[in-house]
């Protein structure tokens, strides 16, 4: 008789999780999105930032043809990570019936994109205002917090990855020479390590 | 024991009944597909069991149209969310009171 009744707590609490949680990440889309912002951060440094060293302060002032491509650049890399990530994810969630899609996908995505897009045209603002130098930080700090506030949403821890994001871009802003490189490790390695984290590290 | 057991509400002894409300607990509403889904229901199973809370006055629905389709919401009531809850302390209750765990 008592067994019923942990049963039914335990189901209770599966039921709870699993219908405010839509989707659970796949390592792979972790692996590719850090992949492609490697790329991108190689892209800004060759067509940019005229091949200067990671390590050294970004140039205070960029003409306008470097600012169209810096724009051009940074969102092709946002695209790319974005729509892998979201196909991959959504490959795997087809597959895997137990979730809530329809409500939930909507505040997730409500959740994920108002800092994303706020940090997004706060970044094209500074490119334009010449504030190059406060990019990475900046985009750093606020993926950061897009990635908390989804924390709610999904199957997958994002808050630690959310919160070493904001630290990062914190000290891409206190230390500006080493902002191409903070940036680096944060969209770049970071990424890479969660999804092979989630893809081998979790299931064993 | 005995008193504990007396704070069950039998509207959530069965287990179908007790997963409906879990998931309209914490969703400010769910329509009845979505609610299918995440209990793996039929759409039988799911409405009977679904009239005998509506009858407690524990879960309620409104109907609202899609363009031509229509589309029940269902959500949790006050008073359903506080029987939910009573229910739930009192099986924690009793589950911690028993030793043989």
């Amino acid at each position: 008789m008592k067994e019923k009744y942990v049963d039914d707590i335990s189901e209770v609490k599966d039921i709870l999780h699993r219908s405010t949680r839509t989707i659970t990440l796949n390592g792979l889309s972790g692996i590719s999105a850090g992949l492609i912002a490697l790329m991108g951060a190689y892209a800004a440094k060759l067509y940019v930032f005229n091949n200067q060293s990671f390590i050294s302060s970004l140039p205070p002032e960029l003409t306008t043809d470097s600012q169209f491509k810096l724009i051009i650049i940074s969102l092709c890399t946002f695209l790319a990570a974005a729509s892998l990530a979201f196909f991959i994810t959504k490959r795997t969630t087809k597959e895997d019936k137990r979730t809530n899609m329809s409500s939930q996908s909507k505040k997730l995505l409500y959740h994920l994109l108002t800092p994303l897009l706020t940090g997004g045209v706060i970044c094209i603002l500074l490119i334009s205002m010449n504030l190059v130098q406060l990019i990475p930080g900046m985009s750093l700090s606020f993926y950061g917090i897009a990635l908390i506030s989804t924390d709610k949403y999904t199957f997958s821890d994002l808050n630690k990855l959310g919160l070493a994001h904001i630290i990062l871009g914190i000290l891409a802003v206190s230390f500006l020479k080493f902002g191409m490189v903070l940036w680096m490790i944060g969209f770049g390695i970071l990424h890479i390590v969660y999804g092979l984290f989630i893809q081998y590290g979790a299931k064993s | 024991m005995k008193d504990l057991l007396k704070k069950l509400d039998k509207a959530f002894e069965n287990r179908v009944r007790l997963g409906i409300m879990s998931s309209l607990v914490v969703n400010e509403y769910l329509d009845f597909n979505a609610i299918k889904q995440l209990l793996g229901l039929t759409d039988g199973n799911l409405a009977s069991h679904m009239k005998a809370l509506e009858k407690k006055e524990y879960v309620a629905f409104e109907k609202e149209f899609l363009g031509r389709k229509p589309k029940t919401k269902y959500f949790a009531t006050k008073k359903g969310v506080k029987a939910f809850e009573a229910h739930i302390n009192a099986l924690e209750q009793i589950i911690k009171n028993d030793h043989t765990y």
